[in-house]
């Protein structure tokens, strides 16, 4: 790919939403920013390893959506537990609302793939086209054999790994092992090469060009995120009342004196923004709350002998010289909910029983009177089994007022037993067969389907695994007879 | 005095001379229909996905040697989801640009 145009690379460069200015987020390092460092670092570890992770022979964390099925280590989630996919996002939008309510913007300031990818592109245009100052004098000048060499490093790099990302990103769904042996042999999929190069633009554009225009005009999250603040949320805050009036001045001069605040006006908290705001002018909807200001004002508070903390995370009770409270009605509500989808989640997966069965009466036919006198229904029983391993099922019927009664219903020889291979749902056709009426009548005369109206009776099927007896599942179904006087 | 840069970088100050001219409000409008559908588009197709295994119905449906893959198959169905969603997204912008009646008559 050839380097940038140059249109892109001058100071303005342009948006699609507005005059915009590009920012050049200065380095600084403190508490915060190696605290979001290091969640980056991890955060990317976690997302390039995992893939790569083996269980049992197979992809430790893989949604596979070719075969079906999502591989979570142990578990395997299968279409019919969508509910459990559902459930864990509904967990993670109120994780995010607990968070919120507490630590206000935390989210954004160090976990999200925007931030994490934004900084790992600034990085890589740290080492190619230098510090802050030298990438705006470079962008400003006229294009040279420097400038070309250092754009095109950061092009490589940039390209590089935007593909490397958008690989890993479809490897989380489909098996990344035969994706990257494909991928060397050249042989990738239409499918899987498009994907990769959507999620590999898509990177490409959101961390290198699009950066805090994401945040600012694409957010959903920036956007209802204030609905979950109060006066007890963490924000980043200037400290108005210590730090004004701003203005210049020697170290080891008063500012009391000269009638100034502490806040000597150096700039460096707007220089070091990655959304190009001034947190002086207070809280803004711009505001990542990523605590670069934060670092660069306590630097230069250590550096002038005032105290830390002109720029910081505060409350607006904390800045009104309330006290700030941690449990609220906001905050335990969220909490509770939190803990019981949480407590639901791991009591329903724990005790989720691995085989299902549906029993279908056939569409066709209602009954079979057979030449030995006795009357045959046929049903489609389809056998779910989610369970890791293949089972060999053993299926029996009775009657479901009377499951202890085992003579009345009778199967086919060919309707006993099935193979279930791991994950399938296995349609088993099966025969059932009883004694007409006449005979029964004569023999019992409080046999329960007899009462039944309309010549019918509720049979219940039940599968039990061979190997495994406290596997098993039931249905119900409708065992049908000609009527008595026929 | 600890040596920090020039005060507020010249970038950052609004209202420049040479500020590039406004993004035109129809390139705002595309990036936004673009982007909103394609946000509901992913929720959608994985919500019928979830139910709908697509390929018995392809299989029906074509009168192709070969069946498509899923992975071909879920990747259409997104994109014909997303060029559905962008549709309503479009029509709603469109409808909401319109002026009033009492403007126009």
């Amino acid at each position: 790919m050839t380097p940038e145009v140059p249109a892109a690379a001058s100071a303005a460069e342009e948006s699609y939403y507005e005059a915009h200015r590009k920012v050049y987020p200065r380095e600084i390092s403190g508490r915060f920013s190696n605290l979001r460092r290091l969640a980056a670092w991890i955060l990317l570890g976690v997302f390039y390893a995992t893939p790569w992770l083996r269980w049992d022979d197979r992809q430790a964390i893989l949604f596979d959506l070719p075969a079906r099925k999502f591989h979570l280590l142990g578990l395997t989630l299968w279409p019919q537990d969508f509910i459990y996919l559902t459930w864990l996002l509904v967990i993670a939008a109120l994780s995010l609302f607990f968070f919120t309510a507490i630590g206000g913007r935390l989210w954004c300031g160090y976990a999200c793939p925007q931030t994490v990818w934004t900084e790992a592109f600034l990085w890589l245009e740290k080492i190619t086209e230098g510090d802050r100052a030298k990438r705006m004098k470079l962008d400003a000048s006229p294009w040279s054999m420097d400038k070309l060499r250092r754009k095109s490093a950061k092009q490589f790099l940039w390209i590089t790994f935007a593909a490397w990302t958008g690989f890993t990103f479809v490897g989380f769904f489909t098996p990344i092992h035969s994706l990257a042996e494909a991928a060397l042999r050249l042989t990738l999929g239409p499918w899987e090469t498009f994907w990769v190069l959507f999620y590999g633009f898509a990177t490409y554009g959101n961390a290198g060009y699009l950066r805090e225009q994401v945040c600012k005009y694409m957010c959903p999250y920036a956007r209802f995120q204030s609905a979950m603040f109060d006066k007890d949320t963490l924000v980043i805050t200037y400290d108005a009342a210590r730090g004004e009036p701003r203005g210049g001045r020697q170290r080891g001069v008063d500012p009391r004196s000269r009638g100034l605040g502490d806040c000597t006006d150096c700039t460096l908290c707007v220089q070091v923004c990655p959304t190009g705001i001034d947190i002086r002018k207070g809280l803004q909807h711009e505001c990542i709350a990523c605590a670069e200001c934060v670092d660069a004002c306590d630097s230069v508070m250590d550096r002038m002998g005032y105290p830390r903390g002109l720029v910081r995370y505060a409350t607006e009770h904390s800045l009104g010289n309330q006290p700030s409270k941690l449990l609220r009605p906001r905050v335990l509500v969220y909490a509770a909910l939190l803990l019981l989808l949480c407590v639901g989640l791991v009591v329903s997966l724990a005790t989720r029983r691995p085989v299902g069965l549906d029993a279908i009466h056939d569409r066709n036919t209602l009954y079979r009177s057979l030449e030995t006198g006795e009357i045959e229904n046929v049903y489609l029983l389809k056998i779910m089994n989610k369970d890791a391993r293949p089972h060999r099922f053993l299926v029996s019927v009775a009657d479901s007022t009377d499951p202890d009664d085992s003579e009345h219903y009778r199967l086919a020889e060919s309707s006993r037993q099935f193979e279930v291979p791991s994950g399938e749902v296995y349609n088993a056709a099966v025969a059932v067969r009883r004694d007409a009426w006449e005979d029964r009548d004569l023999e019992d005369e409080t046999e329960p389907a007899h009462t039944a109206a309309g010549g019918s009776a509720k049979i219940r099927f039940t599968i039990t695994a061979a190997e495994d007896p406290g596997l098993h599942a039931t249905a119900e179904a409708r065992f049908f007879m000609p009527a008595e006087d026929d | 005095m600890p040596r920090v840069p020039q005060s507020l970088e010249p970038e950052r100050r609004a209202g420049d001379a040479g500020a590039p001219a406004q993004a035109g409000p129809r390139i705002r409008l595309v990036m936004t229909v673009a982007w909103s559908s394609f946000l509901v588009a992913s929720a959608g197709t994985m919500v019928f996905f979830a139910f709908v295994d697509p390929t018995p119905v392809a299989a029906l449906l074509t009168t192709l040697e070969v069946t498509p893959s899923r992975t071909a198959l879920y990747s259409l169905g997104f994109l014909f989801l997303w060029l559905l969603c962008a549709c309503a997204a479009a029509l709603a912008a469109w409808l909401l640009s319109t002026p009033p009646a009492g403007e126009t008559r």
